[in-house]
C-alpha cells in the first residue's frame, strides 16, 4: 500500500470543503484501485471507464456523507466503486448474462489485470485457493449475498458463512 | 457476552463486505465500540479486503482524468453562476440614471430573487437527492433481511418435507442417567438409508468438545457423525438395518469409538 496517502484527514476535510484539488489527488491515489475493481465487475474497458466517472461524481456529491468513524476514506471510496460497477451491471441485466458465463472466462481475464508493479501483490491471489477465491469474488466483487452464493454453488448456507470466514482468514495469512 | 465466539460466527466479516443486516451493522458498531477485540477484527477483515483489492488495481487511459474533472467541474458550474450573476449587477449599479435607474433597480431585483430560487431549487434537488440516495441503501438493506428470511423458509421448508415424508421412520432418543431430560429425534429412511437428526433438548456442550452420533448394527457402534445444538435438522451419515442410536459427548471433530460413560442420549428401534 506503499502509494497511498498517510494524511487521510487532510484530504478528507479538503473534500467535505469541496476542495477541487482533494478529488485531483484521491484520483491520483485511488483511481487504479477503484478502476480495477470496477473491471473486475463490468467486465469492459469502456463500461469500467464510464462508471469510474460515475463514482467520482457520487464522490463529489456525497462528500459530506463520509463518516470517517465508520471507516476509512479508502474502504469508502471502495465500496461506492463497487456499488456503482453492481448498480451498472444490474441495471443493464447483465447480471444473468454474467452467472452462466463460464468461470473459466473469468479466471482467464484475472492473470491480465494484475499491476506487476506490486510485489507480492500478485502472489496474494495466486495462493489464495481457487475455492475460496470463487466465494469472496462472488460476494465482494460481484455483490452477492449468502444465499445467492449458496444457490450458485449448492452449498448449505451455514457452509457458505463458514467459507467466507475461512477464505478470509486465508487472505490475512497471505497478506500478514 | 463470549466476544471470541461472536467474531468467530462470521458476523465481522459481512459486516465489513456489507452484506450484513442495518441491525446487524449496529449491533457490530456498537459491540465495536466496546470491545477493542472487535475493533480490532474489523480492522484486520477490512485490511485483508483492501490488499485484495488492490492486488487487481490496473492502470487507467492518460485521457481519464481530465474528462471526469471536466465533469464535476461542470457539475459545480451552475452553482458557482448563480454567485457570479449577482456580484455583476452589484458593479452596473453606478451606471444608470433617471427611469434607467429603475429598471436598473427592478431588475436587479428580478435577478436576486432568479438567483435566490436558484438556489432554493438546487438545495430542493440536492435533498431529493440525498433522499433518493437514502432511500436506495433502505431497500439494499431490506433486500438482504428478505434474502435471510427466504434462506429461513427454505430450511423450514427443506425440514418439513423430511417430517412428514411417510417413509421416514421416527426414533425417539431418550436422555439416559447422565441428563435424563434430553432428548433428539432421528428420522431413519429404510429405502434411501438417509438420517436426519433433530436435537430436541440437549444441552451446549463445551467448547473442545462435540455431540457424536452412533448407529448400532449387528450389536456394534457405527459412527453417524458429529452434529451441533441448532433449531433445524441435520443429515447425518447413512445407514442400513440400525437396532439402535445412541449420542455421546466425544472431543471435537469425534471419536473412532464411543465413550461409553460420556453416553447421553440412547433410541432402540
Amino acid at each position: 500500500m506503499n502509494n497511498l496517502p498517510r494524511h487521510e484527514d487532510t484530504l478528507v476535510a479538503s473534500l467535505k470543503a469541496k476542495d477541487k484539488t482533494a478529488i485531483s489527488n484521491i484520483y491520483d491515489y485511488y483511481s487504479p484501485v477503484l478502476f480495477g475493481v470496477i473491471l473486475k465487475i463490468v467486465k469492459s474497458e469502456q463500461s469500467a471507464e464510464d462508471v469510474l466517472q460515475d463514482a467520482f461524481v457520487k464522490i463529489w456529491k456525497s462528500a459530506e456523507m463520509y463518516d470517517a468513524s465508520k471507516g476509512r476514506l479508502f474502504t469508502w471510496l471502495i465500496n461506492i466503486a463497487r456499488n456503482t460497477a453492481i448498480d451498472h451491471i444490474r441495471s443493464k441485466d447483465f447480471k444473468k448474462e454474467l452467472r452462466t458465463e463460464s468461470n473459466l472466462v473469468y479466471a482467464n481475464e484475472d492473470t491480465e489485470s494484475f499491476n506487476t508493479d506490486h510485489i507480492g501483490l500478485k502472489e496474494i491471489v495466486e495462493k489464495l485457493k481457487p475455492d475460496n477465491k470463487e466465494i469472496i469474488d462472488l460476494i465482494y466483487f460481484q455483490g452477492y449475498t449468502h444465499v445467492e452464493v449458496a444457490e450458485k454453488l449448492s452449498l448449505p448456507l451455514g457452509t457458505v458463512k463458514s467459507k467466507v470466514r475461512i477464505s478470509i482468514r486465508e487472505l490475512r495469512e497471505i497478506i500478514t | 457476552m463470549d466476544i471470541e465466539k461472536y467474531i468467530a460466527s462470521g458476523i465481522i466479516e459481512s459486516y465489513v463486505l456489507g452484506i450484513a443486516s442495518s441491525d446487524e451493522a449496529q449491533e457490530v458498531e456498537a459491540l465495536a465500540a466496546k470491545h477493542p477485540e472487535i475493533k480490532k477484527e474489523i480492522a484486520s477483515v477490512r485490511d485483508a479486503l483492501e490488499s485484495y483489492a488492490l492486488a487487481h488495481q490496473k492502470t487507467l487511459p492518460a485521457h481519464l482524468k481530465k474528462k471526469i474533472l471536466n465533469e464535476i467541474d461542470k457539475l459545480d458550474s451552475g452553482k458557482e453562476n448563480n454567485r457570479a450573476k449577482v456580484i455583476e449587477m452589484d458593479t452596473r449599479r453606478e451606471i444608470g440614471s433617471g427611469s434607467s435607474r429603475w429598471l436598473a433597480a427592478a431588475s436587479i431585483a428580478l435577478l436576486v430573487l432568479s438567483g435566490t430560487m436558484n438556489l432554493l431549487q438546487f438545495n430542493k434537488l440536492n435533498d431529493a437527492n440525498q433522499k433518493i440516495a437514502a432511500l436506495e441503501s433502505e431497500k439494499s438493506v431490506l433486500a438482504n433481511e428478505f434474502n435471510t428470511l427466504k434462506a429461513n423458509y427454505t430450511q423450514q421448508e427443506n425440514d418439513l418435507a423430511i417430517l412428514s415424508n411417510p417413509l421416514n421412520k421416527t426414533i425417539i432418543m431418550k436422555g439416559v442417567e447422565k441428563q435424563p431430560d434430553a432428548l433428539a429425534s432421528i428420522y431413519w429412511n429404510a429405502e434411501t438409508k438417509e438420517v436426519f437428526l433433530a436435537v430436541n433438548n440437549l444441552p451446549k456442550p463445551p467448547a473442545d468438545k462435540q455431540y457424536q452420533l452412533w448407529a448400532i448394527v449387528n450389536g456394534k457402534p457405527v459412527d453417524m457423525g458429529v452434529f451441533d445444538v441448532i433449531d433445524s435438522l441435520q443429515r447425518m451419515s447413512e445407514v442400513e438395518a440400525p437396532q439402535a442410536f445412541a449420542v455421546t459427548l466425544e472431543k471435537k471433530g469425534g471419536s473412532a469409538a464411543p465413550t461409553l460413560e460420556q453416553m447421553y442420549l440412547l433410541g432402540n428401534i
